[in-house]
């Protein structure tokens, strides 16, 4: 791949060569003027300075928003990874029919955990090229208060979870890791 | 932190009450919300409410806390007195979950008498 540039820019000179040439013997139609004209030679030199300083402007700036997009994209997967970590515990408290105090802890750790990884992908989305996103926090966080309230609300901890509490929790999990995912693709596809 | 109201009391929740806090009600547990509301939080209010200044409740230091906990002690507060009054009186520390100023100010918005 690397090679591809080097062989395009050889075959680009060849050609060039190959037409001077024809130029100077008068081959083909060709002909060549042996007069310099500084207005034509300077617009040359501006057009090859912008061509330059363009491709690396823009390749500079299209590698840092790469670079915001994948540490905001790398927190958000971080945020998914524990909501998908306080589902499969909510799971187990369900199958068991109780909720230990080593689940109260472990789902209040969790939830503290989902909320500060939030609260980073929120301040990040703000510093970032992406901060037109920061309006999808609140949706976010509307559905993250939603799930903790399933999950902690109500009676918690005094008493197991009965299959309603159970439903209203898968229902909010799924309706969070939605707003996550698509979060996660407008970051990706900002321009 | 809005009003221009001056704190008058401060209420730390792990030092004062419990670094675990529990459930809703006093007769599905220890360190319920409903027993913060009781011995630590409406005293505590009302005295900032008498001195004129306002009340930070200290959130920080403690395991984390249930959904249940917070609706009953601030959502309980919020029935007494009034969400608007609690809103302007009442300000949180929380930098171990900033959210949780969020998540507390939206029960005690909703709160129903």
């Amino acid at each position: 791949m690397k090679k591809q540039p080097l062989i395009v820019a050889l075959v680009m000179i060849a050609m060039l060569g190959g037409v001077f040439l024809a130029a100077h013997n008068g081959l083909l139609g060709f002909s060549i003027e042996h007069k310099l004209n500084p207005v034509e030679l300077a617009t040359l030199a501006v057009s090859i300075f912008i061509a330059y300083f363009l491709q690396y402007y823009f390749i500079s700036r299209a590698a840092d928003d790469r670079s915001e997009k994948d540490i905001l994209i790398d927190s958000l997967r971080d945020v998914l990874a524990t909501v998908r970590d306080c589902r499969d515990t909510l799971i187990g408290c369900h199958d068991t029919k109780t909720i230990s105090a080593t689940h109260v802890k472990s789902i209040k750790l969790l939830f503290r955990k989902i909320a500060n990884g939030l609260d980073n992908v929120e301040t990040a989305l703000g510093m970032s090229q992406c901060s037109a996103l920061s309006e999808e926090c609140k949706a976010i966080q509307d559905a993250f208060f939603n799930y903790k309230s399933a999950a902690t609300g109500g009676s918690f901890p005094s008493h197991p979870y009965d299959s309603h509490a159970f439903t209203d929790q898968e229902k909010t999990y799924r309706a969070l890791n939605q707003r996550l995912h698509a979060l996660v693709f407008k970051i990706n596809q900002h321009r | 932190m809005s009003s221009t109201v001056s704190i008058s009391k401060t209420l730390s929740i792990s030092r004062e009450f419990s670094e675990t806090p529990g459930p809703r009600c006093k007769e599905e547990g220890e360190f319920s919300g409903e027993e913060f509301l009781e011995r630590l939080l409406l005293p505590a209010y009302e005295q900032a409410l008498a001195d004129g200044g306002a009340l930070l409740v200290d959130l920080d230091g403690t395991e984390g806390y249930a959904t249940s906990f917070l609706e009953s002690a601030f959502g309980g507060l919020a029935r007494k007195h009034g969400a608007s009054d609690i809103l302007s009186r009442v300000h949180f520390k929380a930098d171990d979950e900033p959210y949780l100023i969020v998540e507390i100010k939206k029960y005690v918005t909703e709160a129903r008498k």
